[in-house]
């Protein structure tokens, strides 16, 4: 009976360390030594972790640390990559919103979540969560890696354009940096100097680069239906609405994520007002 | 007992297998040799040799009537089953199974009836697979680990057999279940396939996407897949659905690309190794092979790039269209494909108003191509475009281009080249250059005589001498080409144009002769009812005025006819125009007719004409409504009720012709009918009818549908009470949209503007009366006020050039004056002194001038004459100003002309004349309360100025001059 009781709260123990939202992880300290565990909590430059088999915590600071390893599959974050290689942006989104914000304030610690933060800041764009992508940017900041720190200033650039920042992104595109980023004849680059011509009302400009963006890079899952959304919008404003409802209805039968057919309906409830 | 057997004779003789071959006949072997050799060969997957063993097992133990036996010839028959299978033998294998299935004991129905579904994919019987398939998925018996590959072979059937929503329903299900990727692979082509099939395109499309993330677009076999599905929709005209797949496409030379660097990075994975890996050897094996297959086939690439870009253009999606044209030219420039690209490149470039652009890339492209047929084809659509816009001489300039190029190599050449060459010579007809145009036409004739168009270059031939007037000439050319091409297009319109021909010739019966062998050949063609006028014109001049009369209704019904079957709303108007042409004639014949029965007193039957000419243009207004050109029709009417003594019924006519036509600003006609009315109530109505008929143009007014209708009676009535300067001032006020203004009363506020000087809207009345009345008779104060204001500015060239261009267009008519008198100010300005002075001179000779402009020419004749110091000459004409124009600008020429001549006269020494002059001028009752006249009361001093007015006289002065004009 006491054995009994004895198991009992053991598993009770566990089950309340578990809901407290703890991470498992291998530590690496710049020591060499590796130890797996559990991270408790972070409180300032220290960090709380339990080894394995230890009864009680210890504080490690956190420059001592080498690299943190999470175990990607505890914490739900395992079906990210099919989910990115599939496309399916809004589902990612969604996934990583939710199980993310837990190892946020270990971002600035070397981890294995480098990939998944590209992930999210992919997935936030691309299903439409703007604000999202410039909160992730800032998470990506504390990360020290240089490819991610491109891929954020590429997203939060294009966050920037659909924000109604076409002011400041103009400019940057020509520096060398922005060169870097956006690439000549590149479809985002394209899709940027097109959208930053639609603004300005240089309507013309601006659909020859759209038809351009199809023409070069119509096989492009994410950019595509972002051309086909753009040349909708433009034939609009050159005068041509029966091919804009053209370009939409093409739209409507071919794509079903809600972000395109969203700004779809967006185009034509905007333009069609304006036709009338 | 018999497996043990099997196994201790597997291990003496699985080295020995290589023996079996020197066995031969297997009768000869003993049954355990049989076994062993069986179960060898099946180990090594070796069916071929496999089988006749199995055949002999079987042919031996069915002989034996025990358990082991039976066991023996069951398994030998699956095993055999299998084996022929393997090597294709499916109805032999079929047999084997079946009787498997049927002998007993039967442990493993579940494999045999699998071979069995292998058999039916083999033999591609899709239904007998669905039936066997779902056998063994319903046989309680199987294990469910047995149904997978049950299942697998069911979604198959299904999908083969056309039933996609069924084999969608199960294909996750099969796909989980899969245990390789190849595996998933095809079932998620195949569920990409059904997808489609059912319609479900943006879930096809979407699995698509998702499969072509990652190195799955370069899978050779999909990629081919989606070529035959693209070709399938495309053909089923399902274009959108066509576009989408093969936009996905991955191009040949980036497929080739990757599986050579695929291949690449296997060899350099298994370097140094003795044997490779047998899946990376499998890889590279299905790599090469597919490299091959893509080397064999055509490149694709170029196809599905022109495909989708016709299917854009199809869409209407020009710029995307544009965009993948001219990468496919830039692809391959060479190739027919390429060259296709760059002409539907420039004819999208057109559609879509992009002239600049277009023009340019053409005319580079045949600049530097020389040869073959698509220089030609571009050139037509160069050609096209600038007759369409009327710029003929860039039309020509391509002929210098045409010069260069090879000839013709073949039909198909020839005959662009002989279109090219016929649209020169429309060009050149159509800028009215006949002999350019002879000579093209003729060039298109020697260059393909026996084409369409270099039969009908006789026709036009045979035009360019008649629009010269050439009518001999013309009408020889038209009988030849009647004679040559008896049956061509034009055959009956050169049978018109040869009867016109002989009109210009005044061979009057001839041309009679012409029109009515037209109407008796061709009473279908559309010509019929201008010919049919014309010959009654001809009828109606020799007196035959009941066959004039019937040839006009006759044109007139016909008109009708061919009115009710138009559906263009631009045609409908067009075709109207010869009925109009009828009506008029034939209302001026009858006119005619009654004016002779007038004369010789019968008056009923003149009145009866009268009458007709009402009826008829009655018939005619209903007939064409609001296509009909109804000022003239209204003006017959009117006319023809004046004489009939139904004065208040042609006032109603107009009125109610105004009322129904007069809406809109840009109404034509309506002036014509408004200055008739005019006159009509000025000269033809008794005063009571005049106020009567003034009524009901008030009432009329006040029910008004639109604001220009009211605009244009509000004008009738101040012309009716000479109040047109406050009405203008009225408008100026008020009207702040000249967009419903008519442009009577814009007219009447450019004139209000002119009286107070005021010059500042001058380009804003010029450019609303350019935009929207241009040729309008009411156009000549905004001509005016826009030319002072450029005066004002000191533009004078400008001044001038509109004050010309007046003139041109209006002539010496009544409000043009001040262009004469512009012209003269702008001279006398330049110092060209001895010009001024014809150009005013020139003033007195045109009758409409004398009310408006004279007063004024003449004074500034005068002051030419200042100018050139002709003193004796200018006060003569100063003189002339004051003594006769004194009324002419409320006294403002009068009263300058008073003080200038005193000027004058000074000049010459004559002080005491010159008093004389101001004194003149303050006795003189038009212009003594003048504000100029403060000029001579200064001159002479209030004492005098009183005893004079107190006296009331004073001689008139004289300088000898010749006053010439």
């Amino acid at each position: 009976m006491r054995k009994m009781g004895v198991i009992f709260m053991l598993l009770l123990l566990c089950a309340v360390v578990v809901s407290a939202g703890e991470l498992k992880v291998k530590m690496q300290l710049a020591s060499g030594k590796n130890y797996t565990g559990t991270l408790l909590e972070r409180s300032g430059d220290n960090l709380s972790f339990k080894p394995s088999g230890a009864a009680d915590a210890v504080a490690v600071p956190v420059a001592s640390v080498e690299l943190l390893e999470f175990k990607l599959n505890e914490l739900g974050l395992d079906e990210t990559d099919l989910l990115f290689r599939s496309g399916d942006y809004e589902q990612l989104s969604s996934l990583l919103n939710e199980k993310m914000p837990a190892v946020l304030p270990y971002a600035d610690i070397p981890s294995n979540l480098e990939s998944k933060v590209s992930q999210w800041l992919t997935a936030s764009y691309w299903s439409g969560d703007y604000g999202q992508v410039l909160s992730v940017a800032g998470t990506a900041a504390k990360i020290r890696s240089a490819a991610l720190a491109k891929q954020a200033l590429f997203y939060s650039m294009l966050t920037f354009l659909e924000q109604g920042g076409a002011a400041r992104v103009e400019p940057f595109l020509d520096t060398a940096k922005g060169k870097g980023i956006f690439p000549e004849g590149s479809a985002p680059r394209m899709y940027v100097q097109a959208r930053i011509l639609l603004l300005d009302g240089q309507y013309v400009p601006a659909m020859r680069i759209a038809a351009n963006l199809v023409a070069e890079h119509g096989r492009d899952a994410d950019w595509a239906p972002q051309a086909e959304l753009l040349c909708a919008e433009l034939y609009f404003k050159t005068g041509r609405p029966e091919s804009a409802q053209v370009v939409l209805e093409s739209i409507h039968e071919c794509y079903t994520s809600p972000m395109i057919t969203k700004k779809a309906a967006a185009i034509a409830a905007q333009n069609n007002g304006e036709t009338k | 007992m018999v497996r043990f057997l099997i196994h201790c004779l597997l291990v003496l003789f699985c080295g020995g297998l290589s023996a079996f071959a020197q066995f031969g006949d297997v009768s000869e072997m003993a049954f355990s040799e049989l076994i062993a050799g069986a179960e060898v060969a099946i180990k090594n997957q070796q069916p071929a040799v496999a089988a006749p063993l199995l055949k002999e097992i079987i042919a031996r133990a069915e002989l034996v009537d025990d358990e082991q036996a039976r066991e023996s010839v069951q398994m030998a028959r699956l095993r055999l089953g299998m084996a022929l299978a393997d090597l294709q033998k499916t109805e032999e294998a079929r047999r084997y199974i079946e009787e498997y299935l049927k002998g007993t004991p039967c442990e493993k129905a579940d494999v045999a009836t699998q071979v069995l579904c292998r058999l039916s994919v083999a033999e591609g019987d899709w239904q007998t697979l669905y039936e066997t398939a779902s056998r063994i998925i319903d046989d309680k018996q199987i294990a469910l680990r047995h149904k997978s590959s049950a299942r697998a072979y069911l979604v198959q059937a299904l999908f083969e057999l056309g039933k996609y929503d069924q084999a969608l329903e199960m294909l996750p299900e099969v796909m989980a279940e899969a245990d390789d990727e190849q595996t998933v692979q095809l079932l998620k082509i195949m569920q990409l396939r059904a997808l489609l099939e059912t319609g479900k395109v943006a879930g096809g499309i979407e699995l698509l996407s998702a499969l072509f993330r990652g190195d799955t677009r370069y899978d050779t076999m999909l990629n081919l897949t989606l070529l035959r599905m693209g070709d399938k929709m495309f053909d089923s005209q399902r274009y959108n659905q066509a576009r989408i797949l093969y936009g996905k496409i991955t191009p040949r030379p980036e497929l080739i690309a990757w599986l050579a660097q695929e291949v690449e990075l296997l060899k350099q994975k298994n370097a140094g190794r003795k044997e490779w890996r047998k899946e990376d050897s499998a890889r590279k094996e299905t790599f090469e092979n597919n490299i091959l297959l893509l080397n064999d086939i055509p490149d694709y690439s170029v196809y599905v790039t022109y495909r989708v870009a016709q299917i854009f253009a199809e869409q209407t999606r020009y710029w995307e269209a544009s965009a993948l044209f001219d990468r496919l030219y830039k692809q391959t420039p060479a190739s027919d494909e390429g060259k296709g690209a760059f002409l539907q490149r420039v004819m999208l470039l057109f559609e879509l108003d992009q002239d600049e652009e277009a023009i340019a890339v053409a005319e580079e492209y045949i600049q530097s191509n020389t040869s073959g047929l698509y220089p030609r084809l571009v050139c037509i659509q160069l050609m096209q475009h600038y007759l369409a816009v009327k710029q003929y001489d860039d039309a020509l300039a391509l002929v210098a281009t045409m010069d260069r190029w090879t000839r013709p190599a073949n039909d198909a050449e020839l005959d662009q080249e002989t279109t090219l060459r016929y649209m020169v010579g429309f060009t050149h007809f159509q800028a009215g250059d006949y002999d350019e145009a002879y000579a093209a036409f003729d060039r298109v004739a020697r260059l393909n005589p026996n084409s369409q168009a270099g039969m009908d270059t006789g026709y036009w031939k045979a035009m360019c001498r008649l629009l010269q007037m050439k009518y001999k000439e013309a009408y020889e050319a038209f009988v030849s080409y009647r004679q040559t091409w008896p049956r061509a297009t034009f055959a009956p319109a050169a049978l018109f144009r040869a009867g016109v021909c002989r009109f210009g010739l005044e061979d009057y019966a001839g041309a009679k002769k012409a029109f009515q062998e037209f109407v008796d050949s061709y009473s279908r063609d559309t010509l019929m009812p201008e010919v049919l006028s014309m010959l009654a014109d001809l009828q109606a001049a020799d007196g035959q005025i009941d066959e004039a009369l019937a040839g006009y209704r006759r044109a007139i019904e016909l008109v009708k006819v061919n009115y009710e079957r138009q559906r263009d709303p631009v045609l409908k108007k067009q075709i109207v125009v010869p009925a109009t042409y009828a009506v008029v004639q034939a209302a001026q014949t009858l006119e005619a007719d009654a004016e002779a029965y007038r004369e010789e007193k019968e008056y009923q039957v003149a009145t009866e004409k009268l009458q007709e000419i009402i009826t008829l243009v009655e018939d005619y207004l209903d007939a064409f409504g609001q296509d009909s050109d109804f000022a003239p029709g209204v003006f017959w009417t009117g006319r023809a009720q004046i004489q009939l003594g139904q004065v208040e019924e042609a006032v109603s006519s107009y009125l109610d012709a105004v009322l129904r036509f007069g809406k809109e600003p840009a109404a034509e006609g309506v002036a014509d009918i408004l200055f008739d009315l005019a006159g009509i109530i000025e000269r033809k109505l008794t005063p009571e009818q005049r106020e009567q008929t003034i009524e009901k143009i008030r009432a009329a007014r006040e029910r008004a549908a639109t604001r220009a209708l009211q605009i244009r009676l509000d004008v009738l009535l101040a012309e009716l009470d000479d109040t047109t300067d406050e009405l203008g001032r009225t408008l100026l006020a008020g009207e702040k949209d000249l967009s419903v203004v008519p442009p009577a009363g814009l007219s009447l506020m450019c004139a209000a503007l002119l009286e107070t000087g005021d010059v500042s809207r001058s380009q804003e009345f010029y450019d609303h009366f350019t935009a929207n009345h241009e040729g309008s008779v009411f156009m000549k104060n905004a001509y005016r006020l826009r030319s002072e204001e450029l005066y004002q500015q000191g533009d004078l060239d400008q001044a001038l050039k509109l004050a010309e261009e007046t003139l041109a267009q209006y002539g010496g008519s009544p409000g043009t004056g001040w262009a004469q008198v512009m012209k003269g100010r702008v001279q006398t300005d330049q110092k060209k002194y001895e010009e001024a002075v014809k150009t005013f001179k020139a003033v007195f000779s045109v009758g409409a001038w004398r009310k408006e402009a004279v007063a004024e020419a003449t004074y500034r004749l005068a002051d030419a004459y200042v100018l050139q110091g002709d003193y004796r000459k200018a006060f003569a004409f100063f003189q002339r100003t004051y003594l006769i124009y004194k009324a002419s600008n409320d006294g403002l020429w009068a009263a300058e002309s008073y003080l200038r001549s005193a000027e004058c006269l000074r000049k010459l020494g004559q002080e005491p004349a010159a008093r004389n002059t101001y004194r003149a001028m303050l006795l003189d009752d038009y212009v003594k309360e003048h504000p100029r006249a403060v000029v001579a009361r200064e001159a002479l001093g209030s004492q005098e100025v009183a005893e004079l007015m107190s006296a009331g006289t004073n001689a008139m002065e004289s300088v000898e001059a010749e006053v010439d004009l």
